[in-house]
This record gives structure tokens, C-alpha cells and sequence, in this order.
């Protein structure tokens, strides 16, 4: 049974791939609070203490993520025309030699020329005239009224030690996408991620595009552990619904950690040595409905298996629903058993929605699993 | 008996079982990765305890959220609760917030499934 749309699912494992090619940890979009800011830097933080990056890798990261969200949270309250979508947008990837920390929002296209002479006058300057560059803006105190001196650009060109990327796309005779792209390259090179042979800001620009079009917030590709379970949980919630939609968070945080888990438990992870298994995750919102799905390999032998288990949570109605999870709580598990068995049926319950699933074909042993779930606050009154 | 105190942590609840001050508790979020794990401990206990039980035990449910797996490790717990209360007083509180109907229905669905009375308490 094939019941998301055709589009939707080339577009996820498309992704899913291209994630894993450009070993891009995640992407995040959506107004981005400062609550919300810190729950992206531990994430990162989490991320590179599994890689066991150098403390100096790790301070470089964070200090260059830390500047480029405040520079975010600093200038997103601009007020647009309604049609224009003024979500920022934040992306973290890790390939062979370097960090690229990619973010975006919208400017005014009046601030765009002093914005572009500040970004290209620290680009012109090499290590020991941003030095003094630096020193000369401390004492002068040139200061916004937005309260960025220039000093965090300043400061983040000499610790990555790189030139800055940037790219203003035009929305219309207001408004510009500004994208803002560093990169903090890595002392050991490590083989085990792939590189990239493309513009890279170009590339993320793209990839902005298409997931506006999906209406997605948070992208999230990285090994599913438990750890990392938690670091997802904290960003979504801080990022779903108003305060008092409580039982919508608490329907959207309980969907999250079955399919979560489920990846972490049943998925079939082709890298041996990985800790966690290989998957994708994304929500999305769109007129208060929110879409979540994941996306993990699986072996070809047990398609069959899976779809028959999900065709009947699927056709079950909600009294069959209750029935069966009721004698499945009872019976004690076998040993060795990951699951209980209860996950789909759950989030059905929850969601009062049908799970829609696809399988695609990888290769002679695998094939990419996705399942989409939506939930959203009318079908639950 | 000895006190059973677990601190809660982001995927597991706190737990408190204590027979000389009375109090037996598990509250905040569950969803661990080993629900048969986490649980072991807190099982052994109440089958333990079950054998020179107080006169009377109040049983409160606080959870915020729990996972599948766990929802599987409460029903054991619920069905040695079910025994003791056959020649014990057993007083069992299943608190949910008030817009989690969720956490209401897993309350009510515990309880008819086992005959046993549950105080659903709103807060």
C-alpha cells in the first residue's frame, strides 16, 4: 500500500541520501528563539564529543555557531509582508577536512549594502590586519543600534581563520534572503565522512527552496541513539504550538519516541561499527497540522513482515485498535525482545490518524523504510 | 525495608518507594531505552515489599509521559498491586494533567484491564 504521495517520499529519501553524502548533521528552520539557540549548540556540542573532535575544533564550532544564531535571534523580528515566510534557517555539516555552519534569514534590502561593505572589508583583510581591524572597532565603539559591532564578524573570520561566504537572494523590492556560510577547518582530516564538490552555499541555498516547500522545520539526519533522542525531543518542543496546546506536544513528543526508538531499535545498520543506526527525521507544520516522519534502511527480507504488521494497525478501527493493545500488554515479552510491539498501534491511537509507509528499493540487501504520521489539534477535539 | 530512590533523569522517572514513611511514588517522564532494564529494580521491590506489606499503601502515578515498552513494565507493577490489594489496603492515584486525555484513558484502560479501582486525580 503506497499512501504518501509519490512526490513527498522521492523527496525524503532524495534527502536522505544527499544528507548522508554531504554529512549534513541537521538542518533546522523556524523561528529561532534563544531557548531554542541553545538547544541547537548542545546538540552540536553532543555530536562533536562522539566524534571526538579536538577541544579546539569544539571551541571553534561553537563559538562560530554561537555568533551566527545570536546574529539570527538579533535581526529576525523584522516585520514582513504576511506571504513572506521569515523563518531562519540554520545548518550544520561535517565533511572530510572542515565544519561549514551555514544560516539564513531575511534582511531589508536598505541594510543590504552596508551589510555587504562590512562582510567584504573583513574577506579583504588577512590575519593580521583584522587583528588590528579588530583592536581599531574595540576602541572606536562603532556600535549598531542592533548592538552587533561588526566585532562578532570580525571575530569569527579569525577563528575560522577562512573567508566568509555570503549570498543575498532577492525576495522581492523589500526583502532578501541573506545566507551566511563559515567554515572552521579540522586539524585531522577524517576519511569517514564524504566530501563535497560543489558550491556548497549554493547547494544549501537549493536544498532552503525545496524544504520551504515542504513546509518542514527541523531536518534532522545523525545516528538515532537515546542520547540523541533527547537533543531532538528538547528542540521540537521548544518549537511546537503555543504553551497552552499541551496535549498536542504531549501527542507530538510521545509519536517522536516510538518512531525514534523504533529506528534505534530495528533499523538494520549496514556500518557495523556505528553506535546508533542511520536515520532521518522531519516535522513539519502547515495550518496547525504537523507532519512527522522518519526514515531508516532495512533489510529487503523483512519488508514484507513490516508492511503486513503496519496494513493491519492500519485497517483495524480504533476498538480493534484498543483490543489488540490491550492483549499485547499482557502477555509477557520474549527474551531478547526490543520492542514491546505497541508502537504503531500507539501512535495510531494518538494521532487518530493512519500511518502512511513506503518502501524504496537501495540495493540487493536494503531497502529505505519511511513512515509519516500527521496530528494536529482539530482531529483531536 | 530498604528505601528505593532513583533520581529522575531526561528519559527516566523518579522513583521513590519508601514502606517507613509511607510514600510510594514515580512521577515525571519514561521513556528509556531498556524499559525491562529500568524496571527490574523497582518490580523486585514491590514483590518484596509485597511479602510484609504496611497496613495501608497509596500508590502514586505522576507521569508525564511514558513510552510503549514502559506502558508494559507499569502493567506488571499494576497487576502485583492488584495482588497485594486482595488482603491488603491498596489505594492507587493515577495523576494526569487535565488537557492530557492520554494520560487519562492509559489510567482507565489500566484499570478496567485489571479490575482494579484506580483514583484518576486531575491536576
Amino acid at each position: 500500500m503506497n499512501l504518501l504521495e509519490n512526490d513527498n517520499f522521492s523527496f525524503i529519501f532524495d534527502l536522505y541520501r544527499q544528507m548522508n553524502l554531504y554529512s549534513l548533521s541537521y538542518i533546522y528552520r523556524g523561528g529561532l528563539s534563544i531557548d531554542l539557540s541553545n538547544k541547537i549548540l548542545s546538540l552540536a556540542e553532543t555530536n562533536m564529543a562522539n566524534h571526538s573532535e579536538s577541544s579546539a575544533t569544539k571551541k571553534k564550532v561553537y563559538f562560530i555557531m554561537l555568533e551566527s544564531l545570536q546574529n539570527i535571534t538579533r535581526h529576525q523580528d523584522i516585520k514582513t509582508e504576511e506571504n513572506i515566510d521569515n523563518s531562519s534557517f540554520f545548518v550544520i555539516q561535517r565533511l572530510v577536512n572542515d565544519y561549514y555552519i551555514t544560516s539564513g534569514n531575511i534582511v531589508e534590502n536598505k541594510n543590504i549594502e552596508a551589510l555587504n561593505s562590512k562582510l567584504s572589508k573583513v574577506n579583504s583583510l588577512d590575519k593580521d590586519s583584522l587583528k588590528q581591524y579588530y583592536k581599531e572597532i574595540l576602541t572606536q565603539g562603532e556600535v549598531s543600534t542592533k548592538g552587533g559591532a561588526g566585532l562578532g564578524l570580525i571575530e569569527m573570520a579569525r577563528k575560522s581563520g577562512n573567508k566568509l561566504a555570503y549570498d543575498f537572494k532577492e525576495i522581492n523590492k523589500d526583502f532578501s534572503h541573506f545566507y551566511f556560510q563559515i567554515k572552521v577547518s579540522v586539524p585531522d582530516p577524517d576519511p569517514a565522512f564524504q566530501d563535497i564538490d560543489v558550491d556548497r552555499l549554493t547547494w544549501i541555498e537549493g536544498l532552503e527552496e525545496r524544504i520551504l516547500e515542504k513546509n518542514l522545520n527541523l531536518i534532522y539526519q545523525v545516528d538515532f541513539t537515546q542520547e540523541n533522542l533527547i537533543s531532538i525531543l528538547s528542540m521540537t518542543e521548544g518549537n511546537i504550538g503555543s504553551k497552552d496546546d499541551l496535549a498536542l506536544r504531549k501527542k507530538i513528543f510521545n509519536i517522536i519516541v516510538e518512531l525514534s526508538q523504533n529506528i534505534y531499535k530495528h533499523a538494520d545498520e549496514p556500518n557495523k561499527e556505528k553506535e546508533g543506526k542511520s536515520g532521518i527525521f522531519l516535522i513539519g507544520e502547515k495550518n496547525g497540522e504537523y507532519t512527522l516522519t522518519t526514515g531508516n534502511l532495512i533489510l529487503n527480507n523483512k519488508v514484507a513482515a513490516l508492511s503486513s504488521s503496519l496494513d493491519r494497525v492500519n485497517k483495524a478501527d480504533f476498538d480493534e485498535l484498543e483490543t489488540l493493545f490491550n492483549k499485547i500488554i499482557m502477555v509477557d515479552e520474549k527474551k531478547g525482545q526490543k520492542g514491546a510491539g505497541l508502537g504503531f498501534i500507539d501512535i495510531k491511537m494518538k494521532s487518530r490518524n493512519s500511518l502512511s509507509y513506503h518502501f524504496s528499493p537501495v540495493d540487493k540487501d536494503y531497502s529505505f523504510f519511511e513512515i509519516q504520521v500527521k496530528v494536529s489539534e482539530k482531529q483531536l477535539n | 525495608m530498604e528505601i528505593l530512590h532513583i533520581e529522575a533523569t531526561s528519559d527516566t522517572p523518579k522513583v521513590r518507594l519508601d514502606s517507613i514513611s509511607g510514600t510510594f511514588e514515580i512521577s515525571q517522564r519514561c521513556f528509556p531505552e531498556d524499559a525491562v532494564g529500568f524496571f527490574l529494580p523497582i518490580i523486585e521491590w514491590i514483590k518484596n515489599y509485597s511479602k510484609t506489606p504496611n497496613q495501608q499503601s497509596n500508590f502514586n502515578f505522576k507521569l508525564e509521559y511514558f513510552n510503549t515498552s514502559s506502558s508494559k513494565q507499569l502493567f506488571k507493577i499494576l497487576m502485583l498491586l492488584e495482588e497485594l490489594s486482595r488482603n491488603n489496603e491498596v489505594v492507587i492515584s493515577w495523576h494526569y494533567h487535565k488537557a492530557d486525555s492520554d494520560m487519562l484513558s492509559s489510567g482507565e484502560r489500566y484499570s478496567k484491564l485489571l479490575q482494579l479501582p484506580i483514583k484518576m486525580v486531575e491536576i
